[in-house]
């Protein structure tokens, strides 16, 4: 039988919970690093998609309460399904809480108006134009092309630099993603630093 | 199997909220067990991101996406990446205005290859039509 709620909440991840946990993603343990945070991401994505305050926080409360089921010795099978299972259980259980914090419309309008009165260059704007300065060309010119242009151009620039580079436009889209994300690592760094 | 439009606008309806708890479901379970479908979401989510930043988005989309979207730091951010993107793209080249080019001899046989054998009958009793008018038309002009 579970314990009560309040024993669960005293339990700590310890640093051998976690490294079961990460055996069972990979025996090795550089692979299983790489496995966790692809993980931990798709977790906090699953939160934010969910319309979750605070993603993070959710995915790492689900991590923790798989490394605990697997620490108590529970039979995990297929561990994508069971961290789908528990990830659930925790959304279920936030939607539920009556102390979660519910943002009225009317100030996601008032985020929406900070964000695009942005006056002059920001520190986020200068640090990204620091990260495009250092992307090798090639990569630059498909940012580039890729994002400029109004809507109706912009279809049929994508189609023209496929053909190009001699890729569909869907292998075009993964590698403008990538490149996308490699940007948003580097200005986050960028904005930490500053 | 679904189209790519119709696949990119079901993952845009999931972002935004806007389907039944059955069908989410079933679009999380696709992405948190597979990596192509997730790497699909993360896409569908910048194309989101940019239209909104760029105001391309109807009125109840954005109303949905600010809902969805702004509630979180995370969301917050990656619009106000997408802000600062959309504006460095813009800056790093002059807008250049690409005209099309004047239709060469070759294209007007494209287009006629691209013609119906009804559409080709059209067009040639159309442009004889046009000759016998400009024709008689000039007739007129002698006679006067």
């Amino acid at each position: 039988m579970d314990p009560p709620t309040s024993l669960k909440k005293e339990w700590v991840l310890t640093k051998e919970a976690f490294d079961r946990f990460l055996c069972l993603l990979d025996i090795d343990r550089e692979r299983a690093g790489q496995k966790y945070e692809s993980v931990r991401l798709r977790l906090v994505k699953y939160f934010q998609w969910s319309g979750a305050l605070e993603p993070d926080i959710e995915a790492d409360e689900t991590i923790t309460r798989v490394t605990r089921k697997i620490e108590e010795g529970a039979n995990v099978y297929n561990l994508n399904a069971y961290i789908q299972g528990v990830a659930k259980l925790v959304k279920a259980e936030s939607l539920r809480n009556p102390n979660r914090k519910h943002l009225v419309i009317e100030d996601a309008y008032d985020l929406a108006v900070t964000i695009q009165e942005e006056p002059g260059k920001s520190e986020r704007r200068m640090c990204l134009d620091r990260c495009l300065d250092k992307l090798p060309d090639e990569s630059r010119e498909i940012i580039i092309t890729y994002y400029e242009n109004e809507k109706g151009i912009r279809i049929q620039c994508r189609k023209q630099l496929a053909a190009k580079l001699g890729v569909t436009q869907n292998a075009l889209r993964i590698n403008a993603h990538r490149i996308r994300m490699g940007l948003e690592t580097c200005v986050r760094n960028c904005l930490a630093n500053c | 199997m679904l189209g790519k439009l119709e696949a990119d606008a079901r993952l845009t309806r999931y972002l935004l909220g806007a389907m039944s708890e059955t069908e989410r479901e079933d679009i999380e379970a696709e992405y948190l067990s597979d990596e192509n479908a997730f790497e699909q979401m993360l896409i569908a989510e910048d194309e989101l991101v940019d239209a909104y930043a760029r105001g391309e988005l109807s009125d109840k989309e954005r109303s949905q996406f600010e809902k969805n979207f702004l509630t979180s730091a995370r969301g917050r951010d990656r619009v106000e990446f997408s802000h600062a993107l959309v504006g460095a793209v813009a800056d790093a080249r002059p807008v250049t205005v690409k005209v099309a080019p004047e239709p060469s001899p070759a294209s007007w046989v494209a287009l006629w290859a691209a013609f119906t054998p009804r559409l080709r009958v059209a067009a040639v009793t159309f442009m004889a039509s046009c000759r016998t008018w400009k024709n008689a038309h000039r007739v007129a002009g002698f006679a006067r």
